[in-house]
């Protein structure tokens, strides 16, 4: 399955980064693909396309606060969860979005 | 300036201006102003025009009590028959030196009611709250001081004998003062403590307490009697004056009134002396200025005083000391117990006085982290002084006592650069024998350990006269007979030092060095001298060193644009810039009104030494500098910049000295004195270096001194404080506090515990000055919340400042956390036995460069 992420924390040093290497592990565990744009201190980063969106079937928050550029995501199907569930146990937040 | 206006009427001169100093026309300024009326015979009257004071110029007292604010209107009324000659002399003063007599301390920032340590806030505490001046945490028991400031003394109540015996009595009395005081200041090296003593003196000179002594004597009281009768009068006026900073004065007047008590009726049993045995805690309404220099500062931790006031003196030596200080604690003798232990945290301005076990710990850790702060520099300073591209300088000690060495070498001097000889030969009646100064300079030697010892021969003149040396008046002492130019005529005084000095030498590192050159002629008479004495010992058999480098004193104009003709002579020069730089700009830097023309940071100065060196390079010899300019650290980059050998400076300051150094790299600093070099004016050069000094981040983002691998901190709250420290140990952070509060801001939005036993407490914060990676590693996992619930042994500490362009460290962050879902990259930051290769493997893992010019 295809899926899109963009994980976000409050200061984008830490957790951001943390989380989306966890998610892109499950992924490859998984078998799926996925691609993650971070929001950190240096912005955005690994930006999702408008292509790499409309491939997406699902699009996964992981986030502490809010996140930028949300209009892009407008018609999807979006699923938001805390950024700690996503770098605690990032195979089960995969399994429950893509069952 | 604009706001400054002359009348004139016949010889009546006028001059109305607005009072430029911020903390209002106060003591040191007084005492200026005060000297140099005093010059002339024409009277001066200083109004203040907003209160109305109108008071005598020309008396240090009376312009305080006259209470001038900032911004008030005042006139400077000079009648009489030098008046003509007065009044540029006076406008000057209040137009160019005036505004500049304001406290070398920066101003107390009126610190926020800050919060509680984490470690203290969930404890139950009892304190005082005050004001911290000076910060920093003391503990020690109180010793609560009860002594009267101006006392009774019996002798007071006898009637006065003759007004002449009486008068004499307080001439007397007077003069002793005068004396001592003279004698502090010449012990003290400059600075904070000099400028108090001077204010000081200039109160004993007062005209006005003069004649209100003779005043009240002629009235029949005892000298006693009119002591006080005339402090309690100054003390009065000063009483109701607005400003806090005047009121502070009273201090300084009871306590010469209390020297001049002593002086007739010598030491009351009344008065208690401070006498601190073990570390202690000095409680007491305030303390004077004597009293403060009598404490045994060994013992000294910390002190708290019930007088609120932040711009007396003892706060201002408090802060120049580094004593942890708590003012305007209300009671506090009555609220403290004597003989307890009690704790200043003067960081926060309270007094905490139960040690529960928490304060205990609390005291334990920050006592460790000053232990390890010094600890640091010390370690660093053992090693050479080296900047970030690679080029040495040797920083050596200015000393003027053998029993001065121990200090120099405990902060690790690279040698003595400057052992002035002249105590040996002051006070006292006769000249020291050359047994008596071979031993003091074979005890410097000996301490040196092999380090090189510059010795300087005598360098006195007619404003040092010494008993038995008759150095006739001259009217201008320091453009006479001084230094080299009395050896030929004192030539056997010259020549025992000598005789002394080159039998020190035998199997040590003795360099001498000849003051007050300013012709080769001089420096080949002593080169001939020298011969002579080799000469007599070879032929006696007396030891010596054969190749003893010999060197000038660079602290004339004419000798410094000489340097080469000089090396020819001499194999080694230093620069003396207190004295070429009055010389060089003709100014009697203690001049009330011209002491800060010209200066050491003016470019033409700069262009001095810059030629000096670059000659004296040329022809391949060492330079150093010694002076007060080496002393202060916001110059170290203009004199790396001039490419010195050595820097010589007071002992306690080479271990922060060396640290600096390594913060700065050569050729940046070669950029720096070549724009200061095209400054127009020292004010100039002085904006240029207050700018720049903001630039500097020399230091890498991660060194094997922010990895601890043994941490016994037992709690979240503990390893919070124990990165925040970390940081100020390692100079990365002059306010941990702040560095603390920032980690906990974060912490609270959700704990940084990423389970697998690991934290990662971050921040971005002003309070961080260098942007820094750290790692503590828990010898007993403490409880803190995280993703597995799972208790935590390896904590990461990622801190950031809040400037922009950071982002490679932001990219390394990234990196880092990445790297910690990884077991492997765990596994290797719980297993590695040692900082080094840990701090490899980080730097190898996160691709860390060191940055191109931190390689030599």
């Amino acid at each position: 399955m295809k899926i899109v992420a963009i994980t976000t924390c409050p200061t984008g040093i830490a957790h951001t980064y943390m989380a989306a290497e966890q998610l892109e592990k499950a992924a490859r565990t998984l078998g799926h693909q996925i691609k993650v744009e971070t929001q950190g201190a240096m912005g955005i980063e690994n930006r999702l396309t408008s292509q790499d969106i409309q491939a997406a079937e699902v699009v996964l928050f992981a986030a502490a606060i809010e996140i930028e550029e949300q209009e892009r995501f407008d018609g999807k199907k979006m699923v938001k969860i805390g950024i700690q569930e996503a770098i605690k146990d990032p195979v089960a937040v995969l399994q429950r979005i893509t069952h | 300036m604009e706001n400054v206006e002359r009348h004139t009427a016949g010889n009546q001169y006028s001059i109305t201006f607005r009072c430029p100093l911020a903390n209002g026309f106060h003591a040191r300024p007084a005492s200026q102003l005060a000297a140099l009326t005093g010059r002339f015979a024409s009277s001066f009257l200083l109004i203040n025009e907003r209160t109305r004071a109108c008071v005598n110029a020309k008396s240090v007292l009376a312009i305080i009590t006259a209470s001038i604010q900032h911004d008030d209107s005042c006139e400077l009324q000079i009648s009489g028959t030098d008046a003509v000659e007065a009044d540029p002399i006076l406008r000057r003063f209040i137009e160019q030196e005036l505004p500049k007599g304001d406290d070398q301390l920066p101003p107390l920032t009126d610190a926020p009611n800050r919060p509680w340590p984490r470690l203290l806030r969930q404890e139950p505490l009892e304190w005082l709250s005050g004001r911290g001046v000076s910060g920093g945490v003391g503990r020690g028991i109180a010793v609560i001081s009860t002594a009267a400031k101006l006392w009774y003394e019996p002798g007071m109540d006898e009637p006065a004998a003759a007004v002449s015996m009486e008068l004499e009595k307080i001439h007397h009395a007077l003069a002793r003062v005068r004396q001592a005081l003279a004698q502090q200041l010449q012990k003290s090296s400059g600075g904070v403590v000099a400028g108090i003593l001077q204010v000081h003196l200039a109160m004993v000179e007062d005209h006005a307490l003069h004649e209100r002594l003779t005043l009240e004597i002629e009235a029949g009281r005892s000298s006693g009697q009119a002591i006080r009768a005339v402090i309690e009068h100054f003390s009065h006026s000063l009483k109701n004056a607005e400003s806090a900073y005047f009121r502070e004065r009273i201090t300084d007047l009871e306590d010469i009134g209390g020297q001049l008590l002593s002086a007739i009726y010598g030491r009351p049993k009344t008065i208690q002396e401070i006498t601190l045995s073990a570390p202690a805690v000095v409680v007491a309404e305030n303390l004077t200025l004597r009293q403060f220099l009598s404490l045994d500062r060994r013992f000294l931790r910390g002190l708290v005083l019930e007088h609120s006031g932040t711009t007396g003196h003892v706060v201002i030596l408090a802060r120049a000391h580094a004593v942890p200080t708590v003012v305007g604690v209300a009671h506090a003798r009555m609220l403290l117990l004597p003989e307890r232990e009690i704790v200043v945290e003067a960081n926060l301005g309270r007094v905490i006085h139960a040690i529960t076990p928490a304060v205990q710990r609390y005291c334990e850790l920050e006592e460790s982290k000053q232990q390890q702060y010094q600890q640091r520099l010390l370690r660093q300073a053992q090693q050479r002084a080296i900047t970030c591209d690679g080029r040495s300088i040797e920083i050596s000690a200015n000393i003027s006592k053998a029993e001065e060495m121990t200090e120099a070498i405990e902060h690790k001097a690279d040698g003595v650069g400057l052992f002035r000889t002249e105590m040996l030969f002051l006070n006292r009646e006769s000249q020291p024998s050359e047994e008596e100064q071979f031993a003091a300079y074979r005890q410097v030697v000996q301490a040196a350990a092999g380090r090189p010892v510059i010795i300087r021969t005598l360098d006195v003149g007619g404003d040092k006269p010494l008993p038995y040396l008759a150095i006739p008046p001259e009217a201008n002492p320091f453009l006479g007979c001084r230094g080299v130019r009395l050896y030929p005529e004192f030539r056997e005084l010259f020549m025992t030092q000598l005789r002394a000095i080159l039998r020190a030498s035998a199997g040590s590192n003795i360099w001498l060095m000849v003051p007050m050159i300013t012709l080769c002629e001089e420096i080949s008479w002593v080169r001939e001298r020298i011969n002579d004495t080799l000469k007599d010992f070879q032929q006696q058999g007396i030891a010596y060193n054969p190749v003893l480098p010999l060197g000038i004193m660079v602290e004339i104009p004419s000798a410094a644009l000489s340097i080469a003709q000089l090396a020819t002579e001499v194999d080694f020069f230093s620069i003396g810039t207190n004295d070429l730089a009055q010389y060089f700009f003709a100014v009697d830097r203690d001049s009330a009104t011209v002491g800060t023309l010209g200066g050491v940071r003016h470019p033409a100065f700069l262009k001095l030494l810059r030629d000096i060196t670059r000659t004296a390079r040329r022809h391949g010899k060492w330079v150093g500098l010694c002076g007060e300019m080496a002393d202060r650290k916001e110059h170290l980059p203009l004199l790396l910049g001039l490419g010195l050998d050595e820097i010589s400076i007071s002992p306690a300051q080479i271990p922060a000295m060396k640290s600096m150094v390594r913060r700065w790299s050569q050729s940046e600093c070669r950029q720096l004195l070549k724009r200061a070099l095209a400054c127009r004016t020292a004010v100039e050069v002085e904006e240029l270096l207050k700018n720049v000094h903001r630039n500097v981040q020399a230091l890498p983002l991660l060194e094997p001194e922010l990895l601890r691998l043994e941490s016994t901190s037992c709690s979240r709250e503990e390893v919070i404080k124990e990165l925040a420290d970390l940081l100020y140990i390692n100079e990365r952070c002059d306010e941990p506090l702040l560095v603390e509060e920032a980690l906990w801001t974060r912490e609270e939005v959700f704990s940084t515990g990423l389970g697998y036993g690991f934290a990662v407490p971050h921040c971005k914060s002003a309070a961080v000055k260098v942007n820094s990676l750290g790692l503590v590693r828990l010898q007993q996992a403490v409880s803190w919340p995280s993703v597995d619930d799972q208790p935590v042994d390896s904590v990461l500490l990622l801190a950031l400042n809040d400037r922009e362009g950071a982002e490679h460290h932001l990219k390394i962050f990234a990196r880092l956390a990445r790297k910690l879902m990884h077991e492997e990259f765990r596994r290797q930051l719980r297993s590695a036995n040692n900082n080094e290769s840990l701090c490899r493997y980080l730097m190898e893992e996160l691709e860390i460069t060191i940055p191109p010019d931190r390689n030599e």
